[in-house]
């Protein structure tokens, strides 16, 4: 069975094209990816400035705008979701392209059937979802240690 | 259909074109062993800037910082997501890699006068290349001390929820 991240047309798309046109879609899609790292960055320190505010708010006694800002903190971390899954989307299509422009690459399928059931990781998953149950369960530690965003 | 098997492709072919086979598979190998450094490299600056904010995150903790710990949360995770796609991506790396270098050895064999057959080539197979991805989170003492914090951290979860005086 082919996993569901080599079924993407994109990826169809890349293989049929020629070098310089492979190379082109490997610059556009590191420049997604980067702009994306960028907006993760911001939230991240959009996080910092508002847990700086709790902690001074809490010293000084003032529970309610202390609050506030905690509230903040829950939105920015729930809003960071979709560009996460943007984010490792974009990035494991990023590293493929630049795995397959290699000279001599071949697609897992094409292997000889002695190394056929290799555990490609992220790769091997037959569907989206499951990418992004490994993703919250594997890398969220949240989520590892039982808090859900949805409490 | 069924693939012809690998030692049976390199048997049936012409003096010639098994020179220039071996060439192409040589320059191949050596590409992908040169991706597999530059891979494992990526992946060791990645487990240091984990292990980094992992203490970084502890120490808020300790330090009654619970809201600072959240906010390196998000950057944590940023961190295990890359090097969860740089580990997938390394194990596609590895598998052309060896692919190229069983070409090379079966080849070797073959005009030896090395007989191969299905186990045999099965056999030369590394047991690493199956067993790559390994879940590393589990066994982490990082994250027995996030459990201990469990209570404080949950706070920030939810937008519902106030600071508990």
């Amino acid at each position: 069975m082919i996993p569901w991240f080599y079924s993407q047309s994109e990826l169809k798309k890349f293989k049929d094209s020629g070098q310089k046109k492979q190379e082109k879609i490997i610059l556009k899609q590191r420049e997604h990816v980067y702009q994306q790292k960028l907006i993760l960055d911001e939230k991240a320190k959009s996080l910092k400035l508002s847990a700086k505010d709790i902690s001074r708010r809490v010293k000084r006694g003032d529970t309610h705008r202390a609050t506030e800002s905690m509230m903040s903190v829950a939105f920015d971390l729930k809003n960071s979701e979709p560009i996460l899954t943007n984010y490792v989307n974009n990035l494991l299509l990023l590293r493929v392209y630049e795995v397959m422009h290699i000279q001599g690459y071949e697609d897992p399928s094409a292997l000889p059937e002695a190394i056929a059931d290799i555990d490609y990781g992220l790769y091997s998953l037959s569907t989206e979802d499951e990418l992004q149950d490994i993703l919250r369960n594997s890398t969220d530690p949240l989520a590892i240690i039982g808090i859900s965003m949805d409490d | 259909m069924a693939k012809k098997p690998i030692w049976k492709e390199i048997e049936n072919m012409s003096s010639k074109k098994r020179t220039k086979s071996v060439v192409t598979h040589q320059l191949n190998y050596e590409q992908f062993v040169i991706a597999t450094k530059e891979c494992i490299d990526k992946l060791s600056i990645l487990r240091r800037d984990i292990t980094k904010k992992e203490k970084q995150i502890i120490n808020c903790l300790e330090g009654d910082s619970q809201a600072e710990a959240i906010a390196l949360i998000l950057g944590l995770r940023v961190l295990r997501i890359e090097e969860m796609v740089e580990l997938s991506a390394l194990s596609i790396i590895r598998a052309n890699r060896f692919y190229n270098k069983l070409v090379l050895d079966v080849t070797r064999g073959i005009e030896a006068n090395v007989k191969y057959d299905a186990d045999s080539i099965k056999s030369m197979v590394p047991k690493e290349l199956k067993t790559l991805i390994s879940d590393s989170v589990s066994a982490s003492d990082f994250y027995d001390i996030l459990t201990k914090y469990k209570h404080e951290l949950s706070q920030y979860t939810t937008t519902a929820q106030g600071v508990s005086e």
